[in-house]
Parts: structure tokens; sequence; C-alpha cells
């Protein structure tokens, strides 16, 4: 029963995620005035590079780094709750928290920077060094705004945070919880202004310098299903949750596409600057969220 | 020697598993001294016996690890090794602070002697007169707890200190928190820490990180717990100084070590941000059962780090991470033993590591350190950088020595206790609540709430429990899955032989690119303000303005020294004087 | 009449000194060792059949006459002073082969009338007596630190003999005047007469008697003289100088101030005059780079915590005064004697000696005497260390605690300077290994500081009976005057 439940939530993140991204691409190619791809195309796009033959090997290690970041981004999704009042599609999250989710974020991209390492490339590990070094100055704020919550509904339980919310959700009470948060999600996401990591189309470099084939593919449909997983643990978090599958489509994709539009209207940050930036701005104002929200 | 030295180990190790239920006490009267009814003594107790576990196991480890090399290069060590343990296992099973004092002292000279061949002699002394000021700090603290109690026994401290007036109260905290903290090297107080670990022999490093700085919380948790009594309202505000102090240390400790390139530095900073978070947690009422599960998850995770660290050093001759690199496919065992190191030293789930991190942060939410909960948690975080460094300038990348690319498998006797601890790391973060039942003893015999406890898969905490075993077999299910799955999918992809084929702005790098940049990685935060401040600054300006100040003072009180008779007979006249006027009043 | 022989028998050595020139060239070098060895097991005889009484001497029945008081406290330093000084002349028996003293028939009748006036001092029980020992052992400590001719040693004879006369004078002086206003120089009847004199009188003996005892005693500000006759005397009679002269004229010193002077005022002040004396002394020393010199320094220091121990007039202070008067003397003994010899192998006093040095043995006895100076358990020095300390806390006395835990630390500072020196990976000079019978001298000292350092207890109710003892001065005066 549970592998059947734990299949249907892969199914819908790994497709949602693709329609998402189809999406994405579109709606970005509309703000640069040009008309993008089909949404289907990603989708494609994967399943093609799944019969492509990779052309380079480093070793075992670098077969694992994009596995590792493939099971870290399936765990986090199985540890996030669906919908906070349905038996179905909680996955394993009665077995885990929301400190374990925490945590499982960061797995995958830790593994995937392990294989990115034994490349050797330099430009590849350059995009890693970014990677992490935006990641404390990411997660700080992200991590204030959570342990208020976590303090405030005194339970680290995802679904529990997010029932706790049908009179207002936390997203309106809490704004100068959810304004950091959401900071930091922008970064999560790999969006603009903090998209400095994958740096796609201008550097040549980043985490996925080195790999083909089914790997890329590999790293395509994790990011697929991650950025589904993340989107559902923000909702959870910050919008009150979902108790059906179209509130839980509506509330993601109206958050997903405030990111991408946010991502479209502003330039990118240097890592210095991100760091600086998520340093003062978003966490000054989740510590003063945090004070105000807790104050008793 | 290392035989002997490894059988005592070993034996001290199976007394000790043997005799764990049972309670042994053995008490002297120092009548005889003229201290009458003063009475000192050893008492087994679960604290202790937890205590003397990790030294038992971090003393065997380190004793087979030694018979890696080949000629018995370590005569000297092994030859205190056991003297060193000796004195480890009277600081924990003592129930009195006299022969605490011994303990300590003969653990800081004994570990100087140990030092003394390796290190430099500013490091040396440097070492030894933290040491000594410790030692001093606690000897004084210990006199003064004594003239209130009347007796040096712990049960009665606490009493004898209430006694005291408030001013002595603080003036002893203050003491005593001195001698600890200089032996965890909470920040400020570090200074001698990082060089003697940085040059110390690799195996003693490893003894050193392992134990010899545990002996600080074992000493805090006694006086916090036992003399003080912390978690009571009246010292909430020195609680809090703890664990600012704690958090202070962690976040500091945590990008000097980014920042560092040589491996046993890094660690030692490492090490100095985990016992910040111990030290953190300890100021909370909630947090014993962290202190504890921390405390021996980092023994075990330090002991691993440093003897595979010590192994590399040992099999390349280097230090440096910017003079190793690309030895994963030389030594896979070393880096796969590294691997599971850094995954509980980053507190990741699965492993071990995550369980301890999982109390710390919960025993923080509980008590409503939300603050400082943050900052812990942004520690943490950030020492993801440093970890990845770690293996990243090691195994990972390209080697910068053509001597890297023939070197074969460390020894297996650095292997042998690497394995037994990577897989206890293992069982630990599947059975996370595995050990709460043992360390629930010590906590009902520190007289704190316990963790509660129902099967040992579940770690529970007030907020919520969480399924090791269910986070840890889901992630290998997942993994062997995706695993057959690429497996299945067909690939004609052949090992590149020829390292430098990568993706390289379109040209093809040579033996003479610096490829192995990445071990510098971290760099790049100079430019961000706050880390530049903790770069730059170091407490070595602070103690050499205080050398300076004492060397001054010791020159001009030279003079009174002139060897001149004639004008030294002013001081007579001036002493004369002086004692005439005071005579008279 | 047993007591008398300590101070007869090292006296009339010098006359017998011909007879015994006649066995040859090593005659006399074996006699004095012969006379210490048996003076050593003669005080030993006399504690065990002691059994706790009290044994007196009388020459002429006081309080006219002279007495020597042997009781469980001056039986200790008796033993002792003999103890060291039979060392010193062992250890010196190898010494001579190679680099002799001139004229050695002198030196030996000094060492022998250094340990006489010593052990005088000690016994005597008037205080007409204490000064002429305080005389003699003057004179003798003089000529022996002037012995080797060269300039600096004359340069500290000189300076040596003329602190000494203005000690002397100073001392002759409150001898008169408490002659004048008592009649008496008996110590039991100056101490019941004492407290019935006019406050000024007192004020200028009790000025007269710290400054002359205060030049001996080597306390701040009165010790400037002591480094400089350190430095100019050898190695070999600094051993002395530091184990045994100091440490009488201590005695003695406080002897008279629990007799005469217990106010708490004046003890409060020489409290605090030890701590501060400790604390310069080390700090001076810090910066030190003649090894004579900074042993010196080191040794006023170890006075200072002395002077602060014997201040307290309790006898838990006083046991660890005693304490850390044996640990000190054993230590200083052994790292003075060591020196000597190391000296003269290296041709250099200097600071650096001891990168040069290479001898293990060596190494470890004098790493084993600095360590247990500093007061680190398991050796001699803790064991008084931590009752002093002790005793200090509970007579609430914690700024005194403090200053002298900072003084420890900066000890500390030199002292493994100089231990961090022995480890030194720089290139060492030549092989040096001692002769068999100097090792086993060092060794015995060593082994005693290690036993008492581990074993307190075998020699804790000796120690603990000697305290009592000397802070009872009721009990002192009854023996003393119902012997009449």
């Amino acid at each position: 029963m549970i592998l059947f439940d734990l299949f249907l939530i892969l199914l819908i993140a790994y497709s949602v995620g693709f329609l998402y991204y189809g999406l994405y691409r579109n709606i970005t190619a509309r703000f640069q005035r040009r008309f993008g791809p089909p949404i289907t195309q990603s989708f494609y796009d994967s399943i093609k590079f799944f019969s492509k033959e990779d052309s380079t090997s480093h070793g075992w290690m670098f077969y694992l780094g994009p596995i590792i970041m493939m099971t870290g981004a399936i765990t986090t999704l199985f540890f996030i709750p669906f919908f906070y009042d349905r038996a179905d599609f909680r996955g394993l999250s009665d077995y885990g928290n929301l400190f374990v989710v925490l945590y499982l974020l960061v797995v995958g991209p830790l593994g995937n920077a392990l294989g990115v390492g034994v490349s050797g490339n330099p430009f590849a590990v350059m995009g890693v060094t970014r990677g992490l070094s935006r990641l404390f100055a990411m997660e700080l704020p992200f991590y204030i705004a959570v342990i208020a919550l976590i303090s405030i509904n005194q339970s680290a339980d995802i679904a529990t945070i997010a029932s706790n919310q049908h009179e207002t959700i936390n997203a309106i009470a809490y704004p100068l919880l959810f304004i950091p948060a959401l900071f930091a999600f922008i970064g999560m996401m790999g969006q603009s202004p903090f998209d400095v990591v994958g740096a796609p189309v201008e550097v040549y470099s980043g985490p996925a310098a080195e790999f083909s084939g089914k790997f890329l593919a590999l790293l395509m449909s994790q990011g697929a299903i991650f950025s589904f997983a993340k989107l559902v643990l923000m909702v959870n978090l910050f919008l009150g949750g979902a108790s059906g599958f179209m509130e839980l489509l509506l509330k993601t994709f109206l958050l997903f596409l405030f990111v991408i539009a946010f991502g479209s209207l502003y330039g990118r940050f240097k890592t210095p600057q991100s760091i600086d930036f998520l340093l003062k701005v978003p966490t000054v104002i989740a510590i003063v969220g945090l004070i105000l929200a807790t104050w008793s | 020697m290392r035989i002997i030295n490894t059988l005592l180990a070993f034996l001290s190790l199976a007394l000790l598993l043997s005799f764990w239920q049972d309670n042994f006490s053995f008490y002297v009267d120092l009548a005889l001294l003229g201290l009458h009814g003063v009475v000192v003594g050893v008492k087994t107790s679960a604290l202790s016996n937890v205590f003397a576990l990790l030294i038992g196991f971090s003393w065997l480890m380190v004793s087979i690890a030694s018979f890696a090399s080949k000629k018995n290069t370590h005569s000297t060590l092994f030859l205190w090794l056991p003297i060193l343990s000796l004195a480890l296992f009277l600081i924990v099973y003592t129930v009195d602070y006299l022969l605490f004092f011994v303990g300590w002292e003969v653990m800081s000279i004994v570990s100087y002697f140990i030092l003394a061949p390796t290190l430099t002699p500013k490091a040396l002394l440097k070492y030894i007169l933290f040491a000594m000021a410790s030692a001093l700090a606690l000897l004084m603290g210990i006199v003064i707890l004594y003239s209130g109690a009347e007796t040096l026994l712990y049960i009665d401290a606490n009493h004898g200190f209430t006694l005291l007036s408030q001013q002595m109260k603080m003036i002893l905290v203050l003491l005593m928190l001195f001698a600890f903290f200089v032996k965890i090297g909470a920040i400020g107080f570090h200074y001698w820490l990082v060089d003697s670990y940085a040059q110390a022999d690799d195996l003693f490093t490893t003894y050193l990180s392992a134990v010899l700085s545990k002996m600080g919380i074992y000493g805090l948790i006694i006086f916090l717990t036992q003399v003080v009594d912390i978690y009571s309202l009246d010292w909430k505000i020195l609680a809090y100084t703890i664990a600012i102090i704690g958090v202070t240390t962690s976040v500091i400790a945590t990008f000097k070590a980014i920042k560092e390139d040589e491996l046993k530095r890094l660690l030692a900073y490492s090490s100095i941000a985990q016992l910040g978070y111990i030290v953190t947690i300890l100021a909370i009422a909630g947090g014993m059962g962290g202190v504890l599960y921390h405390a021996l998850i980092h023994t075990l995770v330090k002991l691993l780090l440093f003897i595979n660290i010590a192994s590399i050093i040992a099999l390349t001759n280097r230090s440096k991470l910017s003079q190793l690199g690309g030895l994963i496919y030389r030594t896979p065992h070393s880096f796969v033993l590294l691997l599971i190191g850094i995954i509980v030293l980053a507190g990741m789930p699965p492993l071990a590591g995550f369980a301890s991190k999982y109390l710390v942060y919960t025993s923080l939410l509980d008590a409503k350190m939300l603050l400082i909960l943050s900052a812990v948690m942004f520690a943490s975080v950030s020492g993801f950088l440093y970890v990845y460094k770690l293996i990243y300038g090691i195994y990972l990348g390209h080697p910068t020595h053509k001597s890297l690319e023939s070197v074969d498998e460390v020894s297996k006797w650095y292997l042998i206790p690497q394995y037994i601890i990577a897989l206890l790391l293992v069982i630990i973060g599947a059975f996370p609540a595995l050990i709460v039942p043992t360390l629930n003893t010590v906590l009902v015999q520190l007289h704190v709430a316990p963790i509660p406890f129902e099967t040992s898969t579940i770690l529970e905490s007030p907020l919520g429990a969480y399924n090791g075993f269910v986070v840890m077999s889901a992630f290998a299910v997942i993994f062997v899955l995706v695993l057959f799955f690429v497996w299945r999918v067909k690939s004609k992809a052949k090992n590149v032989k020829n390292r430098f084929d990568i993706a390289y702005c379109g040209e093809e790098p040579t033996s003479a690119t610096p490829l192995h940049y990445g071990y510098g990685m971290g760099q790049e935060l100079q430019r961000v303000g706050f880390i530049a401040i903790i770069w730059k600054q170091s407490s070595a300006s602070f103690y050499n303005a205080l050398t300076l100040m004492l060397f001054s003072l010791s020159t001009r009180l030279r003079k009174v020294y002139t060897g001149n008779l004639a004008s030294n007979f002013n001081w007579l006249i001036i002493f004369a004087i002086f004692l005439l006027c005071w005579g008279l009043e | 009449m047993s007591s008398i022989y300590f101070i007869a028998l090292p006296l009339l050595f010098g006359f017998a000194t011909p007879i015994f020139a006649k066995f040859g060239k090593n005659g006399i070098a074996y006699s004095s060792v012969l006379l210490q060895a048996s003076l050593f097991l003669l005080s030993i005889q006399l504690f065990v059949t002691m059994d706790k009484s009290i044994i007196e001497v009388i020459a002429i029945a006081p309080p006219l006459g002279i007495a020597l008081i042997l009781d469980n406290v001056s039986i200790f330093f008796v033993m002792l002073f003999t103890f060291l000084v039979l060392m010193g002349s062992l250890y010196y028996l190898k010494l001579r082969e190679k680099n002799p003293y001139q004229n050695e028939a002198k030196f030996f009748i000094l060492i022998n009338m250094l340990l006489a006036s010593a052990i005088g001092l000690v016994l005597s029980s008037d205080i007409f007596n204490i000064y002429v020992f305080f005389e003699i052992a003057g004179i003798s400590a003089y000529i022996l630190s002037a012995y080797r001719k060269t300039p600096k040693a004359l340069e500290a004879g000189l300076k040596y003999l003329i602190t000494g006369a203005i000690a002397s004078i100073f001392l002759v002086f409150a001898i008169a005047l408490i002659y004048l206003h008592l009649g008496t120089l008996n110590l039991a009847l100056i101490s019941q007469g004492f407290t019935a004199l006019e406050s000024d009188i007192k004020l200028l003996i009790s000025l007269f008697l710290l400054i002359g005892f205060g030049l001996k005693v080597e306390i701040f500000p009165l010790n400037f003289w002591v480094t400089d006759i350190y430095e100019g005397s050898d190695a070999f009679t600094d051993a002395f100088f530091s184990a045994v002269v100091v440490k009488a004229y201590l005695f003695v010193f406080f002897h008279i101030v629990y007799l005469f002077l217990p106010h708490k005022e004046f003890t409060l002040f020489l409290l605090y005059l030890g701590a501060v004396s400790m604390l310069i002394a080390e700090i001076v020393a810090l910066r030190q780079t003649n090894l004579k010199r900074l042993f010196a320094y080191s040794s006023l220091g170890q006075v200072g915590l002395l002077f602060v121990a014997f201040s307290m007039q309790e006898a838990v202070s006083i046991t660890a005064g005693l304490y850390i008067l044996l640990a000190h003397s054993l230590a200083k003994m052994v790292i003075f004697l060591s020196l000597a010899s190391l000296f003269e192998k290296y041709k250099k006093e200097d600071i650096s000696l001891f990168k040069e040095m290479n001898s293990p043995f060596l190494r470890n006895i004098i790493i084993i005497s600095m360590l247990s100076l500093l007061g680190i358990p398991l050796l001699a020095g803790f064991v008084g260390k931590f009752l002093l300390l002790k005793s200090i806390a509970f007579s609430g006395l914690f700024v005194l605690l403090g200053l002298l835990v900072l003084a420890s630390l900066i000890e500390s500072v030199y002292y493994f300077k100089i231990i961090g020196f022995m480890f030194s990976k720089e290139e060492r000079g030549e092989k040096f290994s001692l002769s068999t019978l100097q090792r086993a001298v060092l060794l015995t000292l060593t082994l005693g500081i290690i036993l008492i350092g581990i074993a307190p207890f075998l020699i804790s109710d000796f120690i603990a009976t000697a305290s009592s003892v000397m802070i009872d001065v009721r009990s002192y005066q009854n023996l003393l005057l119902g012997a009449n």
C-alpha cells in the first residue's frame, strides 16, 4: 500500500515537475519577448538523453554523483506530505519531520558535488564552491523562519504546521518570516538574482559541466522532482498546505510563477554579493520576524 | 612497546565492559595529611562509565592504528599513552576535586612530554602555559570551593557552594569556566590548541581531539550540574552567557576552518566548532542528552577523520590540501571512510551525525533559545564548505604531484579501526535510539529529564521524533533502485585514461595547468564583510601584547636588582622608613 | 648531650684536618664525608629514639647560660641539613677529581662550619647564641662565595660581606635593645616579657630584627644582593646557600616571630610581603638568561612562598611550609649540583646550555625537580602547595590566593621555557654522563622528591608534629624555663 503511494507521489512529482519546467521555459521566453519551446520539450529532452550514450567517464564516483542527487531528491519528496488532512499521499512523512527534510534538501547537492569534484574539471568545482558558499547564506534566513514556525506550532511535523493554518495562512500571519524565506526559496530554486551556481548560458561552468547522456537526464529529472518537492514544502509551511490536488497544484503553481517572474526581472548577483545580501536584508528581517513572532 | 600498549588498551576496555553494571568504590581519608574528615576516592557511575568508554575505545583505536608504521616511530608516545589514559580514567572515576586535579595535571604534563619531541618551541610553550593556567585556575577554584564546603567531594560541593558569598561564587565560576574552556578551546582560549593539534604526532592528535578535549566537557558537566546547579533560575544569565560563548565558538571556528589549507589545522578548528555545540547545549536543562550524544559521536568521528588523515600523511608525506588531490582511485577504502566521516561530521542523515545534531537542535528549540539555535544551524550549514573542501582537496580533483599517482592503498592497520568506527556510525545512524537507554542512566544520575525512549529506531524529542531506520532504508532502497535503473540504460562510455580530457573552455589543459585550484575554495568569502573580520581577527595579538607587557614589566622590575650595593641600600632605607611609619601608626 | 655533637664535631673538624691530611690526599675529603654521614646517622638515631619527647642539652643552666633545644621541629632541620650536606659532599668527591678547589682543606673546613652554624641557628635557644651562629654562618658563606677568586667571585664575596655586616649591625642593635630593656637573652624569657615593653621600643626592636633577618632570609626588598652572590659563587656552593643556609635563617626568623611578635597585623604584613616578594622575583626571572641568576630568582620566589606559609601562624600552613621547604631544598640541591657538573662540562652558564646538554639522565632529573618546584601533583612540591593554598582560602585571604596563583603561573613560564630548551631539536653537544656516585646522589634526592609526592603520608605524622611544636610557644617556654 505504502509502496503504491510512494510510486504515485513520485509519478506526480515527476510529471508535474516537468510540466512546470516546460512552463518556466515558456514564461521566461515571453518575458524576453520570444516564443519558447513546447511545454513538453523538456520531458522529451530528458527521455532522449536517457537513450544517449555518455561520452566521458571519470570512474565510479563520477557516476555516483548524479545518482546520489537523484536519491536525495526522491527521499526529500517522500518525507514531505502532499496534504495535511488526508491519509494518502503522506509518503514517509510520519517517520521524519522538518529537521530531516531540511537536511535531506542538501544531501543531493552535496552528493553531486562529490561526483563533480572527481571529474577534475575546475570549472565544475567552481560551481560547487559557489553553491556551497551561497548555501549557508541562503539557509540562514530560511532556517530562522522555519525555527520560528516550529516554535510557534510546538511541532516539527510538517502536516501539523500546515493544518494549523486554516484561519490565516502563515504568509499573512507572519509576513516578516515569509519574506526572508521567500528570498531564500528563490535561491533554492536556482533563480536570479541568486543563480550564479549554475550560471546558465553565460559562463561555461557549473556542476553539470562534465555530465552527458543518461547522467544529464538524471540531473534534469531530479531537478524537476526536487523543484516540485521544494514547492510543496514551501506551500505546506507558509501557504496553508493543501487538502486536494487542485489546491496543491494551484498554490504550487502560483508560488512557482512568482519565483520565475521575480527571477526574470532581476540580474544576477556575484557569489559574495549574494552572500552579503542574504546575510543582511533577509536575515535581519527574519530575526525581527522571529522575535516578533515568538515574543510572549 | 606498542604491543604492550595495545594489550593494555584492550584490557582496560574489556574490564570496563565486563564490569559495566557493577558498582565499585574506594575511599581514602586524608587525616594523615592533617586534613581531618576529608575523604577522597574513586567510584563508578553511569556518567564516568560513559566517558571511560570513550577513553578506552579511543585508546584502543589509536593503538591499533600505530601498527601501521613499520618502525616503532612513536616509541615515546606509547611509553606515555598508558600513563595518560590512566590519568584520564582517574579524572572520570574520581568523586572529589583533589584527585580530579591530580588527574588533570598529570594529563597536562604527560601530554606535554608526548608533544615535546614534535612541536616547535613556541607552540610547545603556548600549550603548556595554557595548560598551566588552566590547572592553576582549577586549583584556585577547587581551594575556594573547598573553603566553603570543607570537603572535596562533588556531592557536598553544592552545599559548600551555596555558603560562599555572591562575589566569591562569581569568581569561582569564572575560574572554573576558564580552566575548562582552555581545554575545550573555546574561542579566545584556543590560541594554543590549533598549533598543538597541527604539530603533534598524527596519532596523538587523534587522541587529543577525541579524548582530551572531552575532559573539558566532563569537567564542565560535573561543575555546572553538581556544584553550581546551572539550571536553576539564579544562574540564568550565566547559562545564557555559556550558550553564547559556545555558539560564538562554533561560528568563528567554522569560518576559521574554511580558510585553512593544512589538514590537521582544519580538523582542529572543526573540533573547536563541534565542542562549541556541546558547550551551547550544556547550558540548557534539556540539553544534557544532546551533550552526551554529541560528545560520543564527535569522539567517534574525530577518531575516524584523524586516523584517516594520519594515514594519508604517512602515505604521501604531505599535509596540505594544496599539495594533495586525486587520490580517490589510488586509495578507495580511505576515500569511502573519509566520506562516511564527513557525512557524520556535517550531521547529514542517514548516518549518526544527524541524530546528535537533531538532539542539539530540538533541545535548543525546546528551551526557546531560537536565535542561538539559528546561529548553531548557520554554523552547522557553513561547515559543509570545509568538509567538502577536506574530501575534495585530498581525494578529488587532480593530483598535484606525480608521486601521488603511484601510491597504493594505506596500511590495513589504519583501515581496521576506521572500519570499526564507520560501522558503529552506520549502526547508530540506523538505530539512533540504540544508545539512549545507556545515556538515560547518566541523565537520571545527573537529575535531568531523560530522553523519551520506545524503540531503538526512533529518536524521540519534545518536538517530534524521527525514525532513523526508515530514513536510512528509504535512502538505501532508492539509491539501489536508481543505480539499477541507470545500470540498465545502455552505456558505451569508456573510462578516460587521460585525466585531462575534460570540458575546459574548448582547450585541452596540460600537466602544467593548475587544475587542482579548487582546494582554495572559500577564499572568495574574504569579500563578505563579517567573514573577513573573523579571518583577520586573531587572539594572537592579545596574547602577544600580554607577553610584551609582562616582559617589559620584567625589565623594569629588574632595575631593582642593579647589582650596585650603594644604590641598593636605598631600598633598605626606604623599607625601614616605610616600616617605621607603618609601625608608628 | 648528643645534640651538641652536631655543632661541636663539624667545628672541631677544622682543628683535626692536619691529622686527616696524613691519610693521603683524599684523607680530608673522606673524613669530612664520614663525619657528615655519622652526623646524619646520629640525627636519624635521635629521631627514632626521640619518641615525641623533647631533648634538651644544657651547657650552663638557663636563663643565664646556653641551651640547645632539640625538639620535633629542630630534628627535622638537623636531619635535612646533615642529609643535604652529606649528599653535596658525596657529589663533590667526584667533582674534585676534575676541578678541585684550591687549598681543599680550607674548603672542607668551611663547609663543615656552614653545617655547624646552620644547625646551631636551629638549635640555639638564646638570642646571643643565635647571633654567634649568624656570624659564623655568614663568615663561612662569604669565604665560600669568593673561593674561586675570579673577579665575579671576589665581587660576590665582598658584597656578601658588606650586606652581612649590615645585617649583623641591625641584629646586634636589636639584641642590645632587648638586653637593655629585659635584661635577658633567653628566648623564652624575652617572649614572656616582650609584650610588656613600651610600644616604641617594641617597634624599634621588631624593625631591627626584621631588617637584620630580612637581609638574610632574602625577602623583598632586602634581597637585592642575593642574585649577585649566586651568580658569582660556584653552582656547587649555591646549592648549599639555597638548600641549607636560607632555610636555617628562615626557621630562626619565624621562631622569633612566633615567640615575640605574634601580632595579627604584623603577620598580615609579612604575608603580603611574602606574596609580593614571590611575584616580583618570578616576574624578574622571566627574562634572565644566566642560569645561576635565574635559579637565584626562583629561590627568592620560593622563599616568598615559604614566608607566606610560615606567616599564616597556623599548624596546617606551617605543615605546608615544611613540605614546601623540604621539596624546595631537595629540588634546588638536584638542580644546582647538576648545574655544577654541566657548567664544568660545557663551559657556559647561559640558558642555552640546556639546548646543548646531551644527557638524558640529567635532563630527566632536572625536569622532575622543576616540576616539583612548580607544584605538580605526584611530586613533593604539590603537597605543600595544596595545603598552603587550602589554609589561605580557609582564612578568607582570597587576594593573597590570587597573587600566589599568578606568581606560580609566571614561574611556570620560565621553567617551561627551560624544559622546552631541553627538547630542542637543534644539534646537541657532546654526550655527557655522570659517574655512578654522582648519579646515585642525584637519584637519591630525586627519588625523595617522587616518594614524598606519591606517598606524603610516610612523613606526614612527623611533619604535622613538627609544625604543632613549632607554633606552640607556651610549651617551648615551659620547656626552656622548666628545666631551670
